[in-house]
């Protein structure tokens, strides 16, 4: 039951993102086409942050194998902030997502998803 | 040698242990990684403040959920956070407590802001503390005691940890602690992810606690260098 949750919130939080995941170049960042998905991304991401944050993170606190994993990820994110490539930065979330399918409501993932997120949008 | 002391351990690596060696050694990978493809020592600074906020961040969650949820008293005690004395380059043994007196300064903490690390270690003491501080402002008591470690920009609790624990959830308060630097502490200390060691004779001098320590410690090394290097080209 309580996986069922969990598997329906990373459903939804994953089809938030990655209909705008796709990777933008440096050489095709002035395409206007390249430009709109940008921007729909962005807008994406908004929505995103606000739905992520109405969620409640895990309780218990599980020790993964990979624990230190999701911080390659959020190294990412960042990186592509600072470049802002919204597309990018979607495919990053739903690749996190993905990889920590199981833990992405741990509170280490957590809040440093929605800390991120606060700083760049 | 490392690895065939490794696969001659006859017991297994507990889960903390494990945690330990793919935290460490696989975030340090990762920070090394996106350093390489940076060229500017402050593109690097900012990226090793990012993963040092992340760490922290993890830290500070994981000590104060775990005994709220675990409900038994058997919180992760994370104390000491490094070892308490370390070796220079002749032998001369240097305390924690000489660079603190050194030091001396006190900072004021905001529990809603800087990261500080409380364990609540009881329970029944815990749930008290969050129902006084819930109704009432947060107040400094003669035990809190707390220390300020200046480079990994971490503030560990002493004394107080409920009730600090307690003006952390509810982001209320502020507290003093003595500000330590440990900035003397970085050419003669290295870290693995397991063990603290002496840098001069590569003895073990402690055993680490909790690898996101280790992790914090080796970062700030890393940007104290960097910000050294501009220091210099400047």
């Amino acid at each position: 039951m309580k996986k069922d949750k969990h598997r329906q919130i990373y459903y939804k939080m994953i089809n938030i993102t990655s209909p705008h995941s796709s990777w933008i170049m440096e050489k095709d960042q002035d395409k206007p086409e390249s430009k709109k998905a940008n921007e729909l991304a962005y807008q994406a991401l908004i929505e995103f942050r606000e739905q992520f944050a109405q969620l409640k993170p895990d309780t218990a606190y599980q020790v993964s194998y990979n624990h230190g994993h999701y911080i390659k990820n959020l190294l990412h994110i960042r990186r592509e902030f600072e470049q802002q490539y919204y597309t990018n930065v979607c495919n990053e979330i739903s690749k996190l997502l993905f990889q920590n399918k199981a833990i992405f409501l741990q509170p280490r993932i957590y809040y440093n998803i929605l800390k991120t997120l606060d700083k760049y949008l | 040698m490392a690895f065939l002391d490794f696969i001659r351990r006859k017991k297994p690596l507990s889960k903390m242990e494990s945690m330990n060696s793919n935290g460490f050694g696989e975030t340090m990978n990762n920070v090394r990684w996106f350093l390489g493809h940076e060229t500017e020592n402050d593109s690097k600074i900012r990226i090793i403040d990012f993963v040092m906020e992340v760490v922290r961040e993890d830290l500070k969650t994981d000590l104060l959920s775990s005994i709220l949820y675990r409900r038994r008293h058997d919180a992760k005690w994370i104390n000491p956070l490094m070892p308490s004395c370390f070796y220079d380059e002749v032998g001369k043994e240097i305390t924690l407590q000489d660079i603190q007196i050194q030091g001396a300064a006190i900072k004021e903490v905001d529990l809603s802001v800087d990261c500080i690390l409380a364990v609540p270690w009881h329970f029944i003491s815990y749930v008290d503390a969050i129902r006084t501080i819930g109704t009432n402002d947060f107040v400094n008591e003669s035990n809190h005691r707390v220390c300020y470690f200046k480079e990994l920009e971490l503030s560990c609790v002493k004394g107080g940890n409920h009730s600090i624990g307690a003006g952390v959830v509810y982001k209320k308060g502020h507290v003093k602690a003595k500000e330590i630097s440990i900035k003397e502490m970085f050419p003669h200390v290295y870290t693995n992810g397991f063990h603290w060691f002496n840098q001069h004779t590569k003895e073990k001098l402690a055993k680490v606690l909790d690898f996101r320590i280790s992790l914090l410690y080796e970062l700030a090394k890393m940007k104290e260098e960097l910000l050294r290097a501009n220091l210099v080209n400047q």
